[in-house]
């Protein structure tokens, strides 16, 4: 289904900051479903909001990589993180859902499963 | 008693973004008022301040928000700041290269930061809105930090490493006085080496306009006629944001390593009218007795001083009030004389203190006192107080600070040359 003007705007407004090639994954996911569209959003996003000055350090992280010691992920970043992922995948998730999440192949599983649920 | 001593500067003022640049500014009598098109367009009366060139804080997302090429703000820090604490950080920076303190003095058991403003009218404005509109979960989670009223305390402290003591002061217009008197305190118990003083506040329509509710702002649209405190023809105050950092140090830690002294900060004294809300009581007894106060602290008889940077935001009750006070207290025959800088700066509310301490240690460093701008007709209440209206090339040996707030708190500062 054509992705509305509105809609457009919100994942727009979701993804303040984030490159282009971020933003068009998640319109095409927006308009597709296709959950391997998945890691270049989560990944923009973390890029976005991870506290590491080192940017590279997003891009190279692989699914062992911690969100917190080695992206660089901080508090206030994780529930940014969370917002965005809510309201761009159209997904809610509880408080204590985020609780084991500690990597970011555990990230990426979580929202699949969320997901596809 | 440990004696304490200043020993760095820093400014983000509206007549300039350095001491150097704020130096020239008092000596040749540069205004930084001009017309503020954003508060023009929110409202029809007031159109003046006292703006902060070089930042620009287009929306509320930190990450629009522009800065001189020399401030560097890392993006993770940018989330949790409001627009003042961003002057406050620009200040600071250049406070610890005046002092010349290293990193590890900075952040140490023995250096406290106390620090002033009233939080973000427009930050937490636009924090509540979103929590009521979009809802909790739509809401950015940094919005709990910037719409706190305290946001300048917590930003400082963990951007700084802060150890020491550290509380955010509130007591309207003389909120960095009092953050200023207070660390001094703590140096002279020998509870802190080294105490940061920093006022800051935003340069916004949301924290300028509930003044002009009040009907205390100038209307004025030529920049060169407001504000004018003293003149018989001044109509309310204008307002400015900014930072003003101080470094207070123990004079002793200070002359071990070596620093550079602007003037030691001979005491301090306070006092609260127990008149009204917002109008200072007219006879001016509550500052009077903040003025005998310090006097007495620092041991000195009225004679002694120089100068007094005054309060005098130009509002005819508060200037009035001032002048009556000022009369009450320099009886001898030696007068001080008197100037308010807030005809240059606009009056900076909670930082209104921090920065005009940090003018008194400029004119003592470089020997002159600067002029109460733009007065066209002296007020006839001043007369037998010397009012300032062109700037003195004398160098001063004594000199008062004056700060009043809302709900009748007075604070009178006292500092020598060294």
């Amino acid at each position: 289904m054509p992705i509305t003007e509105e809609r457009k705007q919100e994942i727009t407004k979701s993804l303040k900051h984030c490159s282009e090639a971020t933003v068009a994954a998640a319109m095409r996911f927006e308009e597709t479903r296709d959950l391997d569209e998945l890691p270049a959003i989560i990944l923009g996003v973390l890029g976005r909001d991870t506290t590491n000055p080192n940017a590279e350090g997003v891009a190279a992280a692989t699914d062992e990589s911690r969100l917190i010691e080695d992206i660089g992920m901080d508090s206030f970043g994780m529930i940014e993180v969370v917002m965005t992922a809510e309201e761009v995948l159209g997904i809610t998730v509880a408080n204590q859902e985020m609780n084991d999440i500690r990597t970011l192949g555990q990230l990426k599983a979580f929202l699949r499963t969320k997901l596809a649920a | 008693m440990k004696r304490v001593v200043v020993t760095g500067l820093g400014f983000i003022s509206s007549i300039g973004n350095n001491r150097a640049a704020v130096l020239e500014s008092l000596r040749e009598g540069r205004s930084g008022i001009e017309f503020m098109p954003e508060l023009a367009a929110a409202n029809d009366r007031v159109k003046l301040a006292g703006t902060v060139k070089g930042f620009t804080f287009p929306t509320a997302d930190p990450l629009d928000w522009t800065f001189p090429p020399n401030v560097q703000i890392s993006r993770a820090q940018l989330r949790t700041l409001v627009p003042n604490a961003v002057f406050a950080i620009a200040a600071m920076e250049e406070a610890i290269r005046d002092a010349k303190l290293d990193p590890a003095l900075v952040s140490a058991p023995q250096t406290g930061l106390y620090c002033a403003s009233a939080g973000s009218a427009w930050m937490t404005h636009v924090a509540i809105e979103s929590v009521l509109t979009r809802g909790p979960a739509r809401t950015s989670a940094p919005t709990v930090v910037t719409g706190m009223p305290n946001s300048l305390h917590l930003n400082l402290t963990a951007k700084f490493a802060i150890k020491g003591a550290s509380v955010g002061f509130s007591s309207a217009c003389a909120s960095s006085a009092h953050a200023l008197g207070s660390a001094c305190d703590l140096i002279r118990m020998g509870r802190q080496k080294i105490m940061f003083v920093v006022g800051a506040e935003d340069c916004h329509p949301c924290n300028i306009l509930p003044f002009a509710s009040l009907r205390a702002l100038s209307v004025q649209t030529d920049p060169a006629l407001a504000p004018r405190p003293f003149d018989v023809n001044r109509d309310g105050f204008l307002i400015t944001g900014g930072g003003t950092a101080l470094v207070l140090e123990d004079a002793e830690h200070a002359a071990a390593r070596g620093a550079t002294v602007y003037a030691e900060v001979k005491g301090w004294g306070q006092a609260s009218d127990g008149y009204d809300v917002v109008a200072p009581d007219p006879t001016g007894s509550g500052l009077a007795r903040a003025m005998t106060n310090a006097l007495q602290d620092a041991g000195l008889e009225s004679s002694a001083i120089d100068y007094i940077n005054a309060h005098a935001t130009a509002t005819t009750a508060g200037d009035l009030a001032e002048l009556s006070a000022l009369k009450s207290v320099f009886t001898g025959e030696a007068k001080p004389k008197v100037s308010s800088t807030k005809a240059l700066t606009g009056h900076g509310l909670s930082l209104a203190g921090a920065l005009e301490a940090g003018i008194c240690c400029l004119a003592l460093r470089e020997g002159f006192m600067p002029a109460s701008a733009k007065i066209q007709q002296l007020d006839p209440a001043c007369e037998g107080i010397s009012i300032l209206t062109e700037r003195c090339d004398e160098a001063p040996g004594a000199v008062m600070s004056n700060s009043s707030g809302f709900g009748g708190a007075n604070v009178a500062l006292i500092f020598s040359a060294t």
